[in-house]
């Protein structure tokens, strides 16, 4: 089986995001970038079916300015096969980063696409079903677990008290919701391995997509108020400060 | 005279052809042994040659490690039978070189040497008593009371009995040489009790018996636990003469193929004799906080695993080793949970009285793990990554990490270059809200005391111990690179940490990548300043403080007074100790090792024993002072879930310290 990751290079989550000077965009000097939670559990996902199965074959892409190839490193550190980068401007239309990967996917026909759900950035959770629709394939939200069935793929999803398990034929699209296992931390010598890798790179021109898309403009950004400081009942005994709090989030924080 | 002497009576020639049955068994025997070896790993161990002719003196001689609380009297009965034993040897190898070539040892007649074999045949006698009734009736906890053990202390009975015994006999039959003392004690307690003739008989009978036994000794000590007498002498020598907190380094890491030890052949062959060596005497497993508090980790466990799996395997090795794929010989025994449990605070080390290095080799094979299988537990790779991406194992943002010190105006070295010290603030004080107060108030401390100091701010970086004592030598290599890279843009030379795990290994670790500074502890300067009268500390509240000794601090580096002194310097401030696990006994918080990041789900939490052992003290202590801030978190957390928080409160003794300064 072939499973190709589309993943997106994002801040880190341990990066305190400021906004720049334009008011539109965010800093980007001494940020660590790393790659979106969402496609780390997807890659961890087609790797456990690797680890299953040998012979799984698992790529990994991604639409971006150039300092992405460090995501794409990491991904092939993690013990990803290949990986591709399609040199892109950062305002790319997201319709058409979709169908530059449906270009990407069309030349490497893999069995499987697997896109994090949603990218930590944006959270938009566009490319995943954008990309099915644009390839014509099936698209399952939000699974959990691949269990391969013969031509086919049973894709669990996790739903309120259980799961419900999709088959879908192959080849088809997922978006994951998380992995069974923690993203695996890689090893010294895949990390060695992945820095002597050929990345192949073509700039997103060449790829010939109609960029015709309703673009997103951002108007504004700003950080959002400082959170104030919390509130410590302390006096009385435990059913005075519970009737404290109820009223406190009723008729202060109005969430009761 | 009945016993042999020389080569050309008939007794000689038998005693020649047992000696070279009873020795040649040995040398057999131990030669295989020198070849098992051998299929570990080179590695170089002959620096610092005074240091280790000292450490023979001290520790093989002197017996240094055995002699230590608690085991004062076990420790003694084994100095009388180690040094017995080397003073009968004298007078074995007498024995055997008279017997055969008919010669004598110069100096064996004397009085003084007489009385001393006589004296210590009977000290090793009543030492074989106590160690004989100690493994029947008190056996230690963790000892393995194995026959091999009664083997052994009735074979030394049995020399000793025959040995004066054929004394007694030979000098009440006037079968001793002439120019020969007569055996004083021997001759007195037994000389009497055999007629002339009897002795006559009994003095051939005992005088074989012992020859014989010393034979056999000689060709069973290889089978035994008991080759410790042979072993220890190479292996306190071939012991590590570098800091105890430094591991060893992986040179040009980048371009080696394989880390860490997974099987026989990647461990040193020091680290296989370390297996010989063990005396199974379980000093090591009595004082593991993880064994202690119910983990599946056993210090003795994991040098005898590997020490079986070698005496059983080796054979095929050797065989193996003359074809073109030796097999990998991977560890059948040791788990990797039992790595896990480690939080390297080396009181095994500390304990074993024939040094053995039980934290290298467990973080070697840390290493096999987290660098060939990226396998270390899921909570200790979130540390590594958030080490990697925020320079931080609590995953805080990087940029934050010098707001601790905006509101007090603590320069940077790009506002203060020409500043002395660096102050190292390490990750727990930059991020951690709790010790954040610990870094406020050593830069009050500082200040009263006009030190010139500067931090590093936002360029500073975790100084990678947890991830190399988790087994990743290489993200430790490219925090410490980085470090030292911005030590040395700022031209930093003196560093001062107020946590002893950046203390560790930027003091010991970082010169092996090159970067040599003059570390202290906070502690240590503090202690230094109020002795050179730069720190003037006033009167507080009268309190009884205990003091919890930093495994890195104390084990690790030795510093166990300068904390203690700087408490005794604090009026109203009362040190107590909590006894008896203080000092080198010290018990572990349960953070070191990366453990701080690694659930702890098996047994009782190690920091909640320590607060038990506290509480057991008595001393109505209201603080408990420590030097170290993963010591501090462990503290109060240990505290909050006993609920005595109201009882005792965890401090840093810098904040009992800056809490008094006089202005």
């Amino acid at each position: 089986m072939k499973i190709l990751i589309p993943l997106k290079q994002v801040p880190d989550s341990t990066v305190r995001v400021s906004v720049a000077a334009d008011g539109k965009s965010i800093k980007t000097e001494g940020v660590t970038w790393s790659i979106s939670p969402y496609d780390e559990y997807a890659i961890e996902m087609a790797l456990e079916r690797k680890d299953a199965d040998a012979s799984t074959v698992v790529a990994v892409v991604t639409v971006g300015p150039a300092r992405s190839r460090d995501a794409l490193r990491q991904a092939l550190a993690m013990g990803c096969d290949e990986a591709s980068l399609v040199v892109a401007e950062e305002t790319a239309a997201p319709l058409a980063v979709a169908r530059a990967l449906a270009k990407v996917v069309e030349e490497a026909k893999p069995d499987l696409v697997l896109c994090g759900k949603q990218a930590s950035d944006d959270d938009q959770g566009f490319i995943g079903p954008a990309l099915a629709e644009v390839l014509g394939w099936a698209h399952v939200a939000t699974i959990t677990k691949i269990v391969p069935a013969d031509g086919a793929a049973e894709l669990w999803r996790e739903v309120e008290g259980g799961h419900e398990v999709w088959k879908a034929k192959l080849p088809a699209l997922a978006t994951v919701h998380k992995s069974e296992k923690e993203p695996r931390y890689p090893s010294l010598p895949g990390i060695m391995k992945a820095k002597k890798k050929e990345i192949p790179e073509r700039a997103f021109a060449s790829l010939n997509v109609d960029s015709s898309a309703p673009a997103l403009e951002i108007v504004a950004m700003e950080p959002p108020p400082a959170r104030g400081a919390g509130k410590i009942l302390k006096d009385g005994d435990a059913k005075q400060t519970a009737q404290q709090l109820a009223t406190l989030l009723r008729d202060e924080a109005k969430v009761l | 005279m009945t016993a042999p002497t020389g080569p050309f009576v008939p007794g000689g020639a038998i005693l020649l052809a047992l000696a070279i049955l009873g020795f040649g068994a040995f040398f057999w025997r131990a030669w295989r042994l020198y070849r098992y070896m051998r299929l570990g790993r080179d590695e170089a161990r002959i620096d610092h040659p005074w240091r280790r002719l000292r450490d023979e003196l001290v520790v093989y001689l002197g017996q240094r490690k055995l002699l230590k609380r608690p085991y004062y009297v076990r420790g003694i009965a084994h100095a009388f039978i180690f040094w017995g034993f080397l003073i009968i040897t004298i007078g074995t190898i007498d024995l055997l070189i008279d017997g055969i070539v008919g010669f004598h040892v110069p100096g064996i007649g004397s009085a003084l040497f007489a009385w001393t074999i006589d004296i210590f045949a009977v000290l090793v006698l009543a030492s074989i008593a106590v160690a004989a009734a100690r493994r029947a009736y008190f056996p230690p906890p963790r000892m393995h009371v194995a026959r091999d053990g009664y083997v052994i202390l009735g074979l030394i009975g049995l020399l000793m009995v025959t040995l004066l015994v054929f004394e007694g006999a030979g000098k009440s039959a006037g079968l001793l040489e002439k120019g020969y003392t007569a055996p004083p004690i021997a001759g007195a307690l037994l000389g009497s009790i055999f007629s002339h003739d009897a002795a006559g008989i009994v003095f051939p009978v005992a005088w074989w018996t012992h020859v014989v036994t010393v034979l056999a000794f000689a060709a069973y000590l290889p089978q035994s636990k008991h080759l410790h007498i042979v072993t220890t002498l190479p292996n306190v020598f071939f012991r590590k003469q570098t800091p105890r907190g430094q591991l060893s380094l992986i040179e040009d890491i980048e371009n080696q193929e394989t880390f860490g030890a997974a099987s026989l052949r990647d461990l040193s062959w020091k680290q296989l004799l370390d297996g010989y060596t063990c005396t199974e005497c379980g000093r090591c497993s009595d004082n593991c906080p993880a064994l202690a508090t119910g983990k599946p980790l056993d210090p003795q466990r994991i040098v005898l695993d590997v020490r079986d799996q070698l005496l059983r395997d080796g054979p095929k090795l050797l065989a193996e080793a003359k074809g073109e794929i030796p097999s990998p010989a991977h560890f059948t025994e040791t788990k990797p949970e039992e790595l896990w449990a480690c939080t390297t605070c080396a009181a095994c080390v500390e304990a074993c009285p024939v040094t053995i290095e039980h934290i290298d080799k467990i973080v070697d094979m840390r290493r096999y793990l987290a660098l060939m299988e990226g396998a270390a537990p899921p909570e200790a790779q979130r540390a590594m990554t958030n080490i990697e991406r925020a320079g931080n194992p609590w995953g805080e943002p990087r940029e934050t990490r010098g707001d601790w010190a905006k509101e007090l105006g603590v320069p940077t070295y790009t506002e203060k270059p020409d500043a002395e010290w660096l102050y190292f603030v390490g990750c727990a004080a930059s991020v951690d809200r709790r010790n954040q107060k610990v870094a406020r108030a050593l830069v009050q401390v500082l200040r009263a005391a006009g030190v010139s100091f500067a931090i590093l701010g936002t360029e500073e970086t975790c100084n990678g111990d947890p991830a190399r004592r988790i087994g990743n030598e290489y993200l430790w290599q490219v925090q410490a690179q980085q470090n030292i890279e911005t030590f040395k843009k700022y031209g930093v030379r003196k560093v001062i940490a107020s946590c002893p795990h950046c203390f560790n290994t930027i003091a010991n670790e970082y010169p092996q990548l090159g970067g040599s500074y003059e570390v202290v502890h906070a502690l240590q300067l503090v202690d230094r300043l109020i002795a050179e009268g730069k720190l003037k500390v006033g009167r507080g509240m009268a309190e009884a403080v205990a003091y919890h000794d930093p495994c890195y601090l104390g084990r690790h580096n030795g510093v166990y007074d300068a904390p203690r002194a700087v408490l005794d310097a604090v009026p109203g401030v009362q040190r107590v100790e909590i006894e008896p696990y203080h000092r080198e006994r010290g018990f572990c918080c349960g953070a070191g090792g990366g453990r701080m990041w690694m659930e702890e789900k098996v047994g009782q939490r190690v920091n909640h024993r320590r607060i038990d052992q506290l509480l057991a003290t008595n001393s109505g202590a209201t603080k408990v002072a420590s030097g170290c801030p993963f010591c501090l978190i462990m503290l109060e957390e240990g505290v909050g879930a006993k609920g005595v928080q109201e009882q005792i409160r965890p401090v840093d003794v810098l904040e009992l310290v800056a809490g008094r300064l006089e202005s």
